[in-house]
C-alpha cells in the first residue's frame, strides 16, 4: 500500500521541517542526528502506520523515534549528590492526513511521548520519567482521562525503579496539557533541560522560531481553539469537532 | 403445376393406395435432418382401418375439393406414417435453430442477402433500414437483379439446402463466381426479423410474385412441410429484381452499424471500388456492383449511410484518369476537390509505349494521417486498403491475379516508396484503383499456363512502367500542391534512381534469357531480342552520362557545403577570438570616459554602447557555437531558449526602437522533442531577423511578442510581429527557398542587404522544424499584430524530460 | 605603500586592462608576460619584495611564450599551487616566500564551469574576477587593495582572531572559532579563505544588502528610506573585520539585537508585517513598506529571498525558507551557514534555470508533490 497523496505530501513537509530542526539543533546538540531516522520513515511512502487493531489506512502517517541526549545539570535536583547523565527521549505518533492541519480537529490518532532522565547517585541509577499520551477513543475508565495528559510516571519507571527509599509512589492525577510533536516536544524538552540552548535558538534563530510557529499553529492551536469555544470567545471557526470535555473532563457542560 | 399435382394425387389414391412413398415424393423430396417414428401404436388390424379411412378421406378430398392442397397434403402425410418403409421428417422448428446456428451476426445475415443479390447478377443494391433505431423497424433490400420466377422461388428459395449452387457456380448474365454460401438467405432474412415479404419480376414475366412468410410459425412439434405459404401474382415493381421486406426486426439499427455492415459487404470482395469505364459496357461484360445503405425514419425522409462513394471515395484525396493514346504515350487527367485542383489531358512524353493499346487507368489517392479523412473514415479506409488498396488489373473483363492481391507489389510502388526517390508516399495502400486492358485476340499479353499472372513480355513491363508513372506523377503533384518535398533529386524527376533503371535492364535481359531458352525460337521472338539489346545499350549509354552529370552535381553541392561549413568554423573561431579584444575596448573606453568631457564624452559613451551591442550578439552566438559542438540531443525547454534569446537581443531591438513584449508561457515544462540547443539560436534568429525587415517597411515603432505553450502532444511557439504582414498568397511561400517579399535589391544595395534579402531564413527554419516532424505556418496575427508565425513540435516524453531535469 | 600586484597572461596585449585597473588609484598592477613555469618561479622569488599580489589569467596555454613557438605547459592553478607550497615552507634551508593573495581572471563567461572542473584548486585563489566585467573595475581594484591590506592584518594577528574579525568570540559559531583555533598550524592564505569564502562570500553570522533587506522584510523597491534605515539604524551591525573595505557585510547576530533594542520585539519571532510596524513606529524612517509574499506562496515570515527572480531578473523577493526550496550551492555548507533558497513560483517558471540555478536533489520530491497539488487545484478550478 502506498501513502495518499495528500499523506505523500504532509509527509514530505514534515520531513523536511523536521531534518531542518535538526540541522539546526546539531551544532549544539549532535546526539540528536539519531531522530533523523523520522526522515526516513516519513520518506518511505510505504511505511504506512498501523494503529491499534485497525486495518491499514493510507491517510495515515506517522514516526517514532528514540534518541538520548547527555545533560549534565537539572535545576533542583534532589538527592543533591545525584549526577545528571542521560536524557532519553521517545516518541511515537500518528496522526490522520485528512485531520491533520485542520483548525478545529485533533492532530493525532495516536501519541506516546515519554521523557525518561537518568542520573547516578553513588553508582546508583536514577530514574524520573514524565509521560504525555492521548487516551484512547471509546475506551472506558472511571477515572477522568483529559484526551492529552501528562503523569509522572508510568510504565518506564515502574520497570526500572525497585527501591523507593523515602518517596511516595502513586498514580498521580493526569493532567491535561496540548498535544506535541517531535519539534514541539523537543522545544519543551530544550525550554526545560536546556535553557541556554534555547534561549540563543529563541533569541536569535528565525528558523527556529519560524517552526515551533508553524507546528504550534497545526499542533496546538487546535487544542485552544476548542477550549476556547467552550467559553463561546469568537473563534474563526464555527464547528466543534473537538469536544472540550474531551480535552478536558472537569469542565462542566453549560446551556 | 398445381393443377399437373392435383392430377397426379388423385391418379395415385385410387390405384396405388400403398404407394405412399410417392405421396412423400410429390410432397416433400427434403433431405431431412431429422427422422420420426411413426406415431400410432397400434395393433396391425387397427392400422389398417385407420389407413383405409385416410385413403377414403383423401380420396373425397380430392374429388371435392382439389384446390385444396394443404388438407390433402395434410392427409397424404398422415398416410405416410403407415408405410412400411420409414423416412425422414422436419420438425418446423428447425428453420429457427438454422437460423440461429448458421447466421452469427446480424451484419453477416445482412451481407448473405446482399451476396444473394450479386448472385443474381444485380448491378445495385439498395438497403433501406425504416425505423430501425428502435426494434421492430423494417430492412428492404431492394436489388435489380434477374429477379426470381415462381418455379426459381419454389425450387430455390422455399427449398433447404438447393443444389442452384452446385448446379450453376456461375451466375446467368454476368457469370459472376457465385459468392453467396449454400442456402443461408433465408436463414439470413428469418435471422433479422420474424417477418419475410418477397417480392421478385423477371424481365420476361409481365407480373411479379410475392410471398410472406411469418418466421413465428415455424414452431416446434409442427413438420416442416406442413407450414403453407401463399403465392401471389402481383403488378411489377419495377423491371427486374427483387426486393425483400424484412419486417419486425430483432434489433436495432444505428448508422453504427449500418456503416459496419457496408464494410462487411465490402470486405467479402464483391464490391468492385468503381463501376468500370464507360466504353467497355457491353452486355455480358459485368457492369460492376454496388451497394447503398439508407435510413428512413419517420421524422427524416432519407439518408443516405452508406456507399462506397460516401465511405471511401468522397474521402479521396486525388482521382486520376489515364490512358495510352493513339500516340503510345501516357496521358492523364487529374482532379482534387480537396486541394482545389485540377488537370485535364496531360500527356507524359518522355515514354513512348510502342507495345500498349486499350490500357486504362482509373484511381484515388489517398494520404493518411494528414488530416485529409475524418478520423472516423480513416480508420475503416486504411483497413480497407490494407487488404484491397493497389492498382487491380483486368484483362478482357476479367480480374486478372495476383495482382493488387494482397502482399502484391506488382507496379513495384512500396519498394519504390521505401527507396524514397520520389518522396510523397505513393504505396499501394495510398490507392484504390485499377487498369483495364483490352486485348481480346491475346495479341499484347499472354497469361501464363498456370494462370498466375501474366507473362512479363514487353507489354507488361511496358504496362508496369506507364502505370507506375502515372501514379507517381499523380503522387508528386499532389505532392507539390501539398507543398512538401517532392523528390530527392528534384530537376530530374522523371529519371529515375540508377538502381532502378539498372532493375529495369536486369529483368529485360531475364526476359531474353527466357526467350533464349524457349524452344520456339522464332523470328519474332529475335526481333523482339534485338530491340531489347539495343534499348539496354541505350540505357547503360545514358546511365553513365547522368551518373556523370550527377556526380558533377553532388561535388559541386559537396564543395559548397564545405565552403559554408568552413566559413562556419571561421566565424565561430572568429566569434571566439574576438572576446580576448573586448575587454580591452571596454577598459579603454572606460578609461576615455573618465578623462573627456562635453561633446567628446558623448562620443565615447556611444561608442561603449554601440561594443556592448557587439558583446551581447558576440556571447550569443559564441555559447550558440560552443552548443553546436555538443552532438547530444536534448528536450528544449523554450522558456529557457526565449530567454535567453531576448537577452542577446536585449542592445539590438532597442536600438530598433522595437518593443519586445515579455513573452507569454502558457503551461509549464514546455519541452520540446529532444534537439540541438543551437539551433533554437537559427530559429529564433531567423524569425526576428524576418520581423525586423516586416516592421522596417511600416516605418513605425515596432513590437514583437514571443508565446510559446503546451497543446495536447505539441509544443509550440509563436512568433508576432506588427511589421507589414504577410499575403495570403505568399502564407506558404515564405518558407520557400530563396523566396523573399522584399524589393530586389538594385546595384547600390549592400552585400549584407543583398544576403537578408534573399529569404534563406525562414526555409533553414523550417527545414529545422520539419526535420523533427514540425510544422511551421502562418496562421492568423494575433490581436494587436500583423503577422504571427506559428512552429509546432512533438512534446518531449516523460523519459526525454528527466533526462535533462 | 604601492600596492603592487603582477598579471601574468599569455595574451600579449593586457596593458588596456592593467592599465584600467591601475586608474582608480587602489592598486598598481604591472603585466608580466607567459614564461616557462620555472622562469616564472623564479621570476616571481627574484622579485617578491616588490610584489604584494598575483593575478593570473585562467588560461595560460593558448599563445606561444614570447620569443618561442612553444606555448606555456600550464595553467593558472599550477602557479598558484606552487606559490602556495612555497610560503607554507617552514624548512629555513629551502625557499620561503611569503603569503599573498592569488587572484584569477579568466575571459570566459563560463568560468565558473572551468573553474568547478578543477576541484583542487579551489582554495588557491582569494577571488576571481571577468576580465570583460570592465564596468565594476573600480570595485575590484578596491577589493583588490583590500586583499593586500587584508593579508597584512591577518599576519600581524595570527592568534587574534576577535581582532581579525572585529568582533567579540561570543558572536561566533563555535564550528568557526574551531576552524581557527584548533589547527597545529594556520597559515595567512587560510585565514584569508575562511573569511572570504566562509564568512564574507556565504550567507550565515555575515549578510549582505540583499538578505538584510530580505530579513527586515522591506519591499526596497518602494522604502525610499531603506538605504538610511539600514546605514543609520543598523551600521554598528556592519562588518568591519579584513577585507571589509572590498565587501559590505552586517553581522546577523548583531543585526537581531539592534532589531531588538529598538523594537522591543525578537526579528526572529515576528512576521514581516510586524517587523516593519515596528521599525516604522521606533525609527525616523517612515517611508518602509512590507514585501508581498511571491505568487503561490502564503507566509510573510521572510528570512532569505528568492534565488530564482534574483538570477532571471534581479529582484530581490523575500521568500519564508519554510515555502521555498533549497537549491544546490557552489560552496561547501557549514553549519554557521544558511541554504539558498528559490520560490516554488520561481522553479515552475524555471527563473535562473540557464544561470546555473538547480533544485537540491533532496527537495525534488516535495517541488514534485507540491507541484502536483497546485496544479490539481489550477485545473480543477475551471
Amino acid at each position: 500500500m502506498e501513502a495518499t497523496k495528500k499523506a505523500q505530501s504532509i509527509r514530505i513537509d514534515t520531513a523536511n521541517d523536521i531534518l531542518t530542526f535538526i540541522q539546526i539543533l546539531e551544532n549544539d546538540l549532535d546526539a540528536i542526528a539519531s531522530a533523523k531516522n523520522i526522515c526516513d520513515i516519513l520518506e518511505d511512502k510505504h511505511k504506512i502506520p498501523i494503529y491499534g487493531m485497525t486495518p491499514a489506512n493510507n491517510n495515515y502517517w506517522g514516526y517514532e523515534t528514540h534518541i538520548r541526549l547527555p545533560i549534565s545539570k537539572i535545576d533542583g535536583l534532589k538527592p543533591i549528590s545525584t549526577q545528571p547523565a542521560v536524557l532519553e527521549f521517545s516518541i511515537k505518533l500518528i496522526a490522520d492526513s485528512n485531520k491533520f492541519n485542520d483548525q478545529y480537529c485533533d492532530p493525532f490518532i495516536y501519541l506516546e511521548f515519554n521523557i525518561l532522565t537518568i542520573g547516578y547517585c553513588s553508582s546508583k541509577e536514577m530514574i524520573h520519567s514524565l509521560h504525555l499520551d492521548r487516551h484512547p477513543d471509546n475506551s472506558h475508565s472511571n477515572d477522568p482521562h483529559p484526551k492529552y495528559h501528562f503523569q509522572f510516571g508510568g510504565r518506564k519507571l515502574e520497570e526500572k525503579i525497585t527501591e523507593y527509599g523515602q518517596g511516595m509512589f502513586f498514580d498521580t492525577p493526569r493532567m491535561m496539557h496540548h498535544p506535541m510533536d517531535f519539534i514541539l516536544g523537543m522545544d519543551f524538552i530544550l525550554s526545560n533541560y536546556y535553557s541556554d540552548i534555547w534561549n540563543n535558538l529563541h533569541n536569535s534563530n528565525h528558523e527556529y522560531n519560524s517552526l515551533i510557529g508553524k507546528y504550534q499553529d497545526i499542533v496546538m492551536k487546535p487544542y485552544f481553539n476548542s477550549m476556547a469555544n467552550h467559553w463561546n470567545i469568537r473563534t474563526p471557526f464555527e464547528h466543534r469537532d473537538w469536544n472540550t470535555q474531551d480535552i478536558c473532563p472537569q469542565v462542566v457542560t453549560r446551556p | 403445376m398445381k393443377n399437373k399435382l392435383t392430377k397426379d394425387f388423385k391418379l395415385l389414391v385410387p390405384d396405388e393406395p400403398k404407394n405412399i412413398s410417392n405421396f412423400l415424393v410429390l410432397s416433400d423430396e427434403s433431405t431431412l435432418s431429422k427422422f420420426k417414428y411413426p406415431g400410432h401404436n397400434l395393433d396391425e388390424s387397427n392400422i389398417q382401418l385407420v389407413k383405409q379411412q385416410i385413403t377414403k378421406d383423401l380420396k373425397q378430398l380430392l374429388e371435392k375439393e382439389p384446390e385444396n392442397i394443404s388438407k390433402i397434403f395434410e392427409l397424404s402425410n398422415q398416410l405416410s406414417k403407415f408405410d412400411k418403409n420409414i423416412r425422414f421428417s422436419v420438425d418446423a422448428g428447425i428453420i429457427n435453430r438454422l437460423g440461429k446456428e448458421l447466421v452469427g451476426k446480424r451484419e453477416t445475415a445482412v451481407a448473405e442477402l446482399v451476396k444473394n443479390s450479386y448472385d443474381a447478377d444485380a448491378t445495385i443494391v439498395n438497403l433501406y433500414f425504416i425505423n430501425t433505431l428502435e426494434t421492430c423497424g423494417i430492412l428492404k433490400v431492394d436489388d435489380n437483379g434477374i429477379g426470381m420466377t415462381s418455379e426459381d422461388l419454389v425450387n430455390g428459395f422455399m427449398r433447404l439446402s438447393s443444389s442452384g449452387k452446385i448446379h450453376n457456380p456461375v451466375s446467368t448474365k454476368y457469370s459472376r463466381e457465385k459468392a453467396g454460401r449454400k442456402g443461408i438467405g433465408r436463414f439470413s432474412a428469418q435471422r433479422l426479423g420474424t417477418y419475410l415479404t418477397i417480392v421478385t419480376q423477371t424481365e420476361e414475366d409481365d407480373f411479379a410474385i410475392k410471398i410472406e412468410i411469418n418466421w413465428d410459425d415455424f414452431v416446434s412439434d409442427i413438420d416442416l412441410s406442413m407450414i403453407g405459404h401463399q403465392i401471389e401474382k402481383i403488378d411489377k415493381e419495377k423491371k427486374h429484381g427483387t426486393t425483400l421486406y424484412i419486417k419486425n426486426l430483432r434489433e436495432n439499427w444505428t448508422d453504427a452499424i449500418i456503416k459496419r455492415v457496408y464494410r462487411f459487404v465490402s470486405e467479402s470482395d464483391l464490391l468492385q471500388p468503381f463501376p468500370l469505364s464507360k466504353e467497355m459496357s457491353s452486355d455480358s461484360i459485368d457492369p460492376g456492383f454496388k451497394v447503398y445503405c439508407f435510413r428512413e425514419d419517420d421524422e427524416f425522409e432519407q439518408e443516405e449511410v452508406a456507399n462506397d462513394n460516401l465511405v471511401l471515395f468522397q474521402h479521396s484525396l486525388a482521382e486520376i484518369d489515364a490512358y495510352v493514346n493513339d500516340d503510345g504515350y501516357a496521358c492523364y487527367s487529374l482532379t482534387s476537390d480537396k486541394l482545389n485542383f485540377k488537370e485535364s489531358d496531360i500527356v507524359l512524353k518522355e515514354k513512348k509505349y510502342s507495345n500498349l493499346e486499350n490500357v486504362n487507368l482509373k484511381a484515388y489517392y489517398y494520404i493518411y494521417n494528414s488530416g485529409y479523412i475524418p478520423k472516423m473514415s480513416e480508420k475503416i479506409i486504411l483497413d480497407t486498403a490494407n487488404e484491397f488498396g493497389g492498382i487491380r488489373l483486368y484483362r478482357n473483363g476479367f480480374r486478372v491475379l495476383p495482382y493488387a492481391g494482397r502482399g502484391d507489389d506488382w507496379l513495384g510502388l512500396d519498394a519504390s516508396t521505401a527507396r524514397r526517390s520520389i518522396l510523397p508516399t505513393h504505396r499501394n495502400i495510398n490507392y484504390f484503383g485499377f487498369i483495364e486492358i483490352f486485348d481480346e485476340n491475346g495479341k499484347y499479353f499472354e497469361e501464363q499456363s498456370n494462370r498466375e499472372g501474366l507473362i512479363e513480355n514487353n507489354s507488361f513491363i511496358e504496362l508496369q512502367d506507364f502505370a507506375y508513372k502515372v501514379l507517381t506523377s499523380l503522387a508528386i503533384k499532389i505532392g507539390h500542391i501539398r507543398g512538401t518535398k517532392v523528390k530527392t533529386n528534384q530537376e530530374e524527376w522523371e529519371n529515375k534512381k540508377p538502381q532502378t533503371r539498372l532493375g529495369d535492364i536486369l529483368k529485360k535481359l531475364e526476359i531474353i534469357e527466357k526467350q533464349n531458352n524457349a524452344i520456339s525460337f522464332n523470328s519474332d521472338n529475335k526481333q523482339t531480342t534485338h530491340d531489347n539489346i539495343e534499348d539496354i545499350k541505350n540505357e547503360i549509354t545514358k546511365i553513365i552520362i547522368d551518373q556523370e552529370k550527377e556526380e558533377k552535381n553532388l561535388i559541386d553541392e559537396l564543395n559548397m557545403l564545405r565552403v559554408l561549413a568552413g566559413l562556419g568554423l571561421v566565424i565561430g573561431e572568429f566569434v571566439h577570438e574576438i572576446k580576448f579584444f573586448q575587454s580591452s575596448f571596454h577598459a579603454d573606453i572606460d578609461s576615455l570616459i573618465d578623462v573627456l568631457k562635453d561633446k567628446e564624452l558623448e562620443l565615447a559613451k556611444s561608442l561603449k554602447n554601440n561594443f556592448l551591442y557587439l558583446d551581447t550578439y558576440r556571447a550569443y552566438f559564441d555559447s550558440a557555437v560552443s552548443k553546436n559542438v555538443e552532438r547530444d540531443l536534448k528536450a528544449i525547454e523554450l522558456r529557457d531558449v526565449v530567454r535567453v534569446f531576448i537577452k542577446a537581443i536585449n542592445q539590438d531591438y532597442k536600438k530598433n526602437e522595437i518593443t519586445l513584449e515579455k513573452p507569454i508561457f502558457n503551461g509549464y515544462d514546455i519541452y520540446t522533442c529532444e534537439m540541438h540547443e543551437s539551433e533554437w539560436a537559427s530559429i529564433l534568429f531567423n524569425l526576428y531577423s524576418n520581423s525586423k525587415k516586416a516592421i522596417k517597411k511600416i516605418g513605425a515603432k515596432g513590437k514583437i511578442l514571443i508565446s510559446a505553450g503546451i497543446d495536447k502532444n505539441i509544443v509550440y511557439l509563436e512568433f508576432s510581429d506588427n511589421g507589414n504582414g504577410i499575403d495570403m498568397k505568399n502564407r506558404e511561400k515564405i518558407f520557400n527557398a530563396f523566396f523573399t517579399t522584399n524589393e530586389p535589391s538594385g546595384n547600390s544595395a549592400s552585400e549584407h542587404e543583398e544576403i537578408s534579402g534573399t529569404g534563406l531564413g525562414l526555409k533553414i527554419t523550417k527545414d529545422i522544424v520539419a526535420s523533427y516532424n514540425g510544422k511551421i505556418y502562418v496562421k492568423n496575427p494575433v490581436i494587436g499584430y500583423s503577422t504571427t508565425i506559428r512552429i509546432e513540435l512533438p512534446k518531449a516524453t516523460e523519459k526525454e524530460i528527466s533526462n535533462v531535469e | 605603500m604601492s600596492n603592487n600586484y603582477i598579471f601574468i597572461d599569455d595574451q600579449s596585449d593586457i596593458s588596456s586592462i592593467t592599465r584600467r585597473l591601475s586608474e582608480f588609484g587602489n592598486v598598481n598592477i604591472t603585466p608580466v608576460p607567459i614564461k616557462t613555469f620555472n622562469d616564472m618561479i623564479t621570476y616571481i622569488s627574484t622579485n617578491i619584495t616588490d610584489i604584494d599580489g598575483v593575478i593570473l589569467d585562467l588560461r595560460l596555454d593558448e599563445v606561444p611564450i614570447a620569443g618561442t613557438q612553444s606555448i606555456a605547459q600550464y595553467k593558472a592553478p599550477a602557479i598558484a599551487q606552487e606559490l602556495r607550497t612555497l610560503s607554507a615552507e617552514s624548512d629555513p634551508n629551502k625557499r620561503h616566500l611569503k603569503d599573498l593573495p592569488i587572484v584569477l581572471c579568466s575571459t570566459d563567461e563560463n568560468i565558473k564551469a572551468i573553474y568547478k572542473d578543477e576541484n583542487a584548486s579551489h582554495n588557491l585563489f582569494d577571488i576571481r574576477f571577468l576580465k570583460k566585467d570592465t564596468d565594476n573595475f573600480e570595485l575590484i581594484s578596491k577589493q583588490l587593495l583590500c586583499l593586500i591590506e587584508g593579508y597584512k592584518v591577518i599576519t600581524d594577528n595570527q592568534d587574534n582572531m576577535s581582532s581579525i574579525l572585529s568582533i567579540e568570540e561570543s558572536y561566533l559559531d563555535k564550528n568557526l572559532i574551531s576552524k581557527f583555533k584548533d589547527q597545529n598550524r594556520i597559515l595567512t592564505h587560510n585565514i584569508a579563505q575562511i573569511i572570504l569564502k566562509d564568512l564574507i562570500f556565504s550567507t550565515g553570522l555575515l549578510i549582505d544588502k540583499n538578505m538584510l533587506i530580505a530579513k527586515l522584510g522591506i519591499d526596497l523597491s518602494v522604502s525610499e528610506d531603506a538605504d538610511a534605515l539600514i546605514s543609520n539604524v543598523f551600521h554598528r551591525a556592519k562588518y568591519q573585520g579584513v577585507f571589509s573595505n572590498g565587501w559590505d557585510r552586517w553581522w546577523l547576530p548583531k543585526i537581531i539585537e539592534i532589531f531588538k533594542q529598538i523594537t522591543d520585539v525578537s526579528l526572529v519571532q515576528v512576521d514581516a508585517k510586524i517587523r516593519v510596524e515596528k521599525l516604522v513606529e521606533n525609527t525616523p524612517y517612515k517611508k518602509l513598506q512590507v514585501a508581498a509574499p511571491i505568487e503561490n506562496n502564503l507566509s510573510n515570515r521572510f528570512w532569505t529571498y528568492c534565488q530564482g527572480y534574483k538570477a532571471e531578473t534581479g529582484e530581490i523577493r523575500p521568500l519564508d525558507p519554510l515555502e521555498g526550496f533549497k537549491i544546490v550551492k557552489g560552496r561547501e555548507h557549514l553549519s554557521w551557514h544558511e541554504y539558498e533558497y528559490i520560490s516554488f513560483d520561481a522553479l515552475r517558471n524555471r527563473l535562473g534555470r540557464t544561470k546555473g540555478i538547480k533544485l537540491h536533489s533532496s527537495e525534488e520530491e516535495r517541488y514534485r508533490l507540491k507541484k502536483e497539488a497546485i496544479e490539481g487545484v489550477e485545473n480543477g478550478g475551471n
